[in-house]
């Protein structure tokens, strides 16, 4: 600190009583006292007492122990203990003076005096010359609060903290002015008021180039992302003028020039001047240079990769307009986790320790000729790995996803893959990775630690609502990290047990009319072995009709489900390890007694389904399920049941329906695909495709009344009891574009452009704008692909870890809705849980 | 009477009503009038007394985070103090016990063996170092623990190599570790499986290792009960070199006519 600078040279005086040895300057910046010098040589003293004076609030002992001195003790005048004594107390920043007197000298012994002047404190602390709501928060922001100490440094921080908050709000005149007066009701307290004057709001009025012939105005003007002149064009964008914005601004005007061969562009000179109505005009002043091309390119130092495989990844060829930004990119990478350029091409072949440089090495006739260097060094191998931040979830449940292991070649691209996996557990908050390579350079071996953070996954849904004419109760639960092994372990209640990775979900729901319960388990890594997943569930539902007689419920007439279903899912290795294969056994038994079903052709009698499922799907998105930026999703799922009728001789033809559907026959085929295309950073486009097919084996019995295809609407099932596959269209009535029976084939393609306003982990913000179209059929034989009803809209999705994912959308449906001839229009959704 | 004391009362009614429930072990009531003195008595003498029956109080209700926080910063405030002994081992015994079971994040667990060592070197003459060295061990073995699941993780979703190097790294790490004969075992079964399943251009090498690893253990654990079932591995790798052999003779046999 300043106070060793300042500390002054006084020696001592032998006539007593009161000299000053030492002492420390009021302030910091102001010069140091000089004292008069008197001859002394350096003498050892015995401390014989200290006393303390000026201290208001802070008790000489306190002092005493700040100094560090101790009666008895020997000192030298001057020396090293004094010295270090008044720094001690100058550091503890509670005094704005310190000085120390030698009161009284007996023979070898010194007496000594401390007088210290206290700091002012911060008494009420008053600002003005905002609204009332903002001051609150700045109140908050400032380190200038009640109780500080009042510092010269105190002040001009809050001073230049509080004039930079505005001015980036684009308050260029902002003035603040911080005065302060003794609080006469406390000891040494000053009450300060902060007056901010604001100013008005400045806008850009104008920017001028000058000097660029071979950019057009608009072109530059275009390069600067956030610095905008107030025009119509410009409406979205702020025009507001902020300091630090306008340098970064310039700089990419700089590289504007270079990505167009002007690699010797540089701004001359750039001004700022004021209008008279609260408006500034920027002049910048450019030189162009000449215009570059390329020329020959090359490589040195590689042995790993052939000349021909750097040039392959570099795509430069000689001849070409010369842009220093893509060259860049080509060699160091773009900053994206998928950059393919020369550096990270080594760095996920193991070369940890590889550097690869450019030299321009001529420019003779505008032509650059480029050397591109390289130090291979030695591949580095992956020594330790480890996880820390893991407070709930086990090891073995994040080192079976990582894909750095010990032994290993270092790899890049292995890290980005762990990254992912772990951000898509779901437990794991995915913006909140960080993988820290420790490289060890003497033996060529990295340790890789990766900092996870745990986020709440359970999820509790009690809800009381009114629906269908009767109050309905829910209930359910689900835990994803939970931990079955530990089920009767009470220490790991908290509140439940996790930690494992397994899921759980209960969930009870009852009303006068209905009663559902449904229980169900997975375990992602079953066996611990390899990603084969395990999944399992039962439930059981019951819908009671309503009596118009006795206006009533009937609880004799009524439908029983109950249904179990058991699954298996594993990653695939081949033809890459994103492929899942997962396969299920279901069974569902239907029971009506007495029981009306718009889609049933009977109303006593017994329907099963047992199907088998097997879905093969593709998942690359990432990094986050909730908000992937990139990669795709494809599902091709096939669900069949046994061919009954190939087995018995009935003659379906003339029998009733629920002899026909006792044992449901039916072959269904799904299609979906995804694809999340980053646009620019935050905004990602979602595109999206699918077809279904539901079918027959005996046209005797025709295409099953169970497990149709419903358009149309928000796409949530609810309600329904025929296993019916519900398809969002957004812009039309839910089910609307689907016949009353139900179709058997339908098709469907969206695009979603989705911009994301927070991804913390408490919720998850993004609005979203979609382009639609889909329809369904009820026979093969009319299936029409390209008869889309088309819709077009804009909505928000919140995700929150508590409450899953809530959303609403206003759609705008083009077509007529069959059977009407209105065109759809307005429509509005309200989304609750993840939509496929 | 308490919540009077605790939102209207002054400093030195606080200060009392706080060590009187402290001193009659009524600790939860303590802690909010504690924290509400550390302020206003912010550099006078009382405030050792304070942060030391703060951290205490603390440490009493089961709140090891912030025991081992308090008791921390008492030490590094107040190193002249008659009760810093009491409260060097009571920080890492609070660390000791805020320290999740092996499969979790082990910060504090380090934390906790660098206090414990820390009090060991300070007050060898204390009578709690035989409780200091007991749960020094214990927070040993449990990172030893923690490296050999994991390594055995490896082992178990067969990545061999990985597993190799991870039991390796262990032996380096933890000498005379009580996991050490399973860890060689292991590092032996996990260089077998990999020789035996080998593709035929590595087959030679990881042959080598394994015979190699399965020397290691002999020289190490002569007497195991392990050997039976190592030896009937070792026959199996002896004959798969055998046959590698036959395979090598044959191809050579064959390009020379």
């Amino acid at each position: 600190q300043q106070a060793q600078d300042s500390l002054s040279t006084t020696t001592i005086d032998t006539v007593l009583p009161v000299t000053v040895i030492d002492t420390i300057p009021k302030t910091n910046d102001t010069i140091p006292k000089t004292s008069e010098k008197i001859d002394l040589t350096k003498k050892n003293y015995i401390l014989g007492g200290i006393t303390v004076v000026g201290n208001e609030t802070i008790s000489e002992q306190s002092i005493l122990i700040f100094s560090g001195l101790v009666n008895g003790q020997a000192i030298k005048i001057p020396g090293d203990k004094l010295s270090s004594a008044i720094k001690k107390l100058w550091n503890s920043k509670l005094f704005s003076n310190v000085d120390v007197y030698a009161t009284k000298m007996d023979g070898n012994t010194i007496y000594l005096e401390i007088a210290v002047r206290e700091l002012s404190k911060v008494g009420k602390v008053e600002i003005k010359g905002i609204k009332k709501s903002k001051i609150e928060e700045l109140s908050k922001e400032l380190e200038f609060q009640p109780g500080s100490m009042l510092t010269e440094n105190l002040i001009t921080t809050t001073k230049n903290q509080i004039a930079d908050k505005y001015k980036e709000k684009g308050f260029l005149k902002t003035k603040v002015t911080i005065s302060t007066k003794p609080d006469t009701s406390a000891v040494n307290t000053e009450n300060a008021l902060i007056l901010i004057d604001k100013g008005e709001k400045i806008k850009i009025k104008e920017i001028t180039f000058h000097d660029n012939s071979m950019l057009s105005d608009n072109k530059l003007k275009k390069a600067m992302k956030k610095t905008k002149e107030k025009k119509i064009q410009n409406i979205f964008k702020s025009s507001k003028y902020i300091d630090d914005v306008y340098e970064e601004d310039l700089l990419k005007v700089v590289e504007k020039y270079q990505e167009n061969g002007f690699r010797d562009a540089i701004i001359v000179k750039d001004s700022l001047s004021f209008n008279d109505d609260n408006t500034i005009n920027l002049d910048i002043t450019v030189s162009e240079g000449q215009r570059y091309k390329f020329g020959e390119i090359t490589f040195l130092g590689n042995t790993v990769f052939t000349d021909q495989q750097l040039q392959n990844i570099l795509k430069i060829q000689p001849g070409v307009t010369y842009n220093g930004k893509f060259l860049n990119e080509r060699v160091k990478g773009d900053g994206t986790p998928e950059s393919q350029d020369i550096t990270n091409t080594y760095l996920d072949n193991g070369y940890l320790f590889s550097r690869v440089d450019l030299v321009e090495t001529g420019a003779d006739d505008n032509v650059i000729d480029i050397e591109v260097r390289i130090v291979e060094d030695e591949p580095a191998t992956i020594n330790k790995v480890t996880v820390v931040g893991n407070d709930v979830t086990n090891d073995h449940v994040l080192y079976r996803e990582i894909y750095t292991r010990p032994g290993d070649l270092f790899s890049r691209s292995d890290i980005i893959r762990s990254i992912r996996e772990l951000g898509q557990l779901g437990y794991i908050d995915p913006e909140n990775i960080v993988p820290d390579v420790q490289p060890n350079y003497t033996d060529k071996t990295t340790d890789i630690e990766y900092s996870v953070a745990e986020k709440g996954s359970s999820q509790v849904e009690l809800q009381g609502g009114y629906g269908g004419g009767a109050f309905v109760g829910t209930l359910a639960l689900s835990f994803n990290n939970f931990s079955i092994k530990n089920l009767f372990n009470i220490d790991e209640y908290k509140p439940v047990p996790r930690g494992d990775g397994q899921s759980i979900s209960l969930r009870l729901q009852a009303s006068r009319f209905s009663r559902t319960y449904s229980v169900s388990f997975s375990e992602p890594w079953w066996g611990g072995k390899r990603p084969k997943g395990f999944n399992f569930s039962v439930y059981s539902s019951s819908q009671y009709a309503f009596d118009f007689q006795s206006r009533d419920v009937d609880k004799d007439q009524r439908l029983d489900i109950i249904g179990a279903t058991i699954g298996l899912s594993q990653r695939l290795k081949w033809p890459d390890d994103f492929f899942t294969l997962s396969t299920s056994l279901n069974f569902q038994r239907f029971v009506l007694n007495d029981f009306f079903l718009s889609t049933f052709g009977y109303n006593n009698g017994t329907s099963n389904n047992i199907n088998f499922t097997a879905n093969l799907g593709r998942n690359s998105a990432g990094p986050s399920p909730i908000y992937p930026r990139y990669g795709s999703q494809f599902n091709v799922i096939a669900e069949v049941t046994p061919p009954y009728s190939s087995f018995n001789d009935k003659e379906y033809i003339n029998l009733p329906d629920e002899e026909k559907f006792e044992w449901l026959e039916y072959y269904k085929i799904n299609f979906m695909g995804r694809w999340f295309t980053q646009i620019y950073k935050d905004l990602i486009l979602m595109s999206n495709a699918e077809f279904g097919f539901l079918g027959a084996y005996n046209q005797d019995i025709g295409v099953s009344p169970f497990e149709r295809f419903y358009v149309g609407g928000d796409g949530m099932a609810t309600g329904q009891f025929d296993g019916r596959q519900v398809i969002a269209l957004r812009g039309y009535p839910n089910s609307s574009l689907t016949s009353f029976a139900g179709g058997t084939v339908y098709n469907k393609i969206s695009f979603e452009l989705r911009y994301a306003i927070t991804l913390k982990p408490s919720a998850s913000i993004y609005a979203l704008t979609f382009l639609e179209g889909g329809n369904s059929f009820d026979s093969f034989k009319e299936f029409k692909p390209f008869e889309l009803k088309r819709s077009a809209g804009a909505g928000i999705r919140v995700f929150m870890p508590a409450f899953g994912l809530l959303g609403i959308d206003f759609g705008y449906g083009f077509d007529d809705i069959p059977g009407t001839d209105e065109i759809s229009g307005w429509q509005t959704h309200f989304i609750i849980g993840q939509q496929f | 009477e308490y919540h009077k004391v605790l939102n209207k009362g002054d400093n030195a009614d606080k200060y009392k009503m706080a060590e009187e429930m402290y001193d009659a072990g009524e600790y939860k009531k303590s802690i909010p009038l504690f924290e509400k003195l550390v302020g206003p008595y912010g550099g006078k003498p009382q405030l050792e007394r304070i942060q030391y029956m703060l951290a205490d109080a603390y440490y009493q209700t089961g709140n090891y985070e912030l025991s081992s926080y308090y008791f921390g910063k008492f030490i590094a405030n107040y190193p002249g103090s008659s009760k810093i002994e009491e409260a060097a081992y009571l920080s890492a015994h609070s660390y000791y016990l805020a320290a999740p079971k092996y499969s979790r994040d082990q910060t504090d667990t380090n934390k906790a063996l660098e206090a414990f060592q820390t009090y060991i070197t300070n007050y060898p003459e204390s009578e709690r170092v035989a409780d200091a060295n007991k749960y020094y061990q214990e927070l040993n073995a449990r990172l030893e623990k923690k490296d050999f699941e994991i390594a055995h993780q490896y082992y178990h979703t067969e990545h061999y190599n990985a597993a190799m190097t991870a039991f390796d790294i262990f032996n380096e790490e933890h000498l005379g570790s009580s996991y050490k004969e399973e860890a060689m075992y292991f590092r032996f079964k996990a260089a077998h499986d990999l020789a035996v399943k080998s593709v035929l251009s590595k087959k030679s090498e990881r042959l080598q290792e394994a015979k190699n690893s399965y020397d290691k253990f002999i020289k190490n654990f002569p007497e195991s009960e392990r050997l039976k079932e190592m030896n009937g591995l070792m026959e199996e790798v002896q004959r798969a070199e055998a046959e590698l052999n036959e395979q090598i003779r044959a191809i050579e046999s064959q390009s020379n006519s």
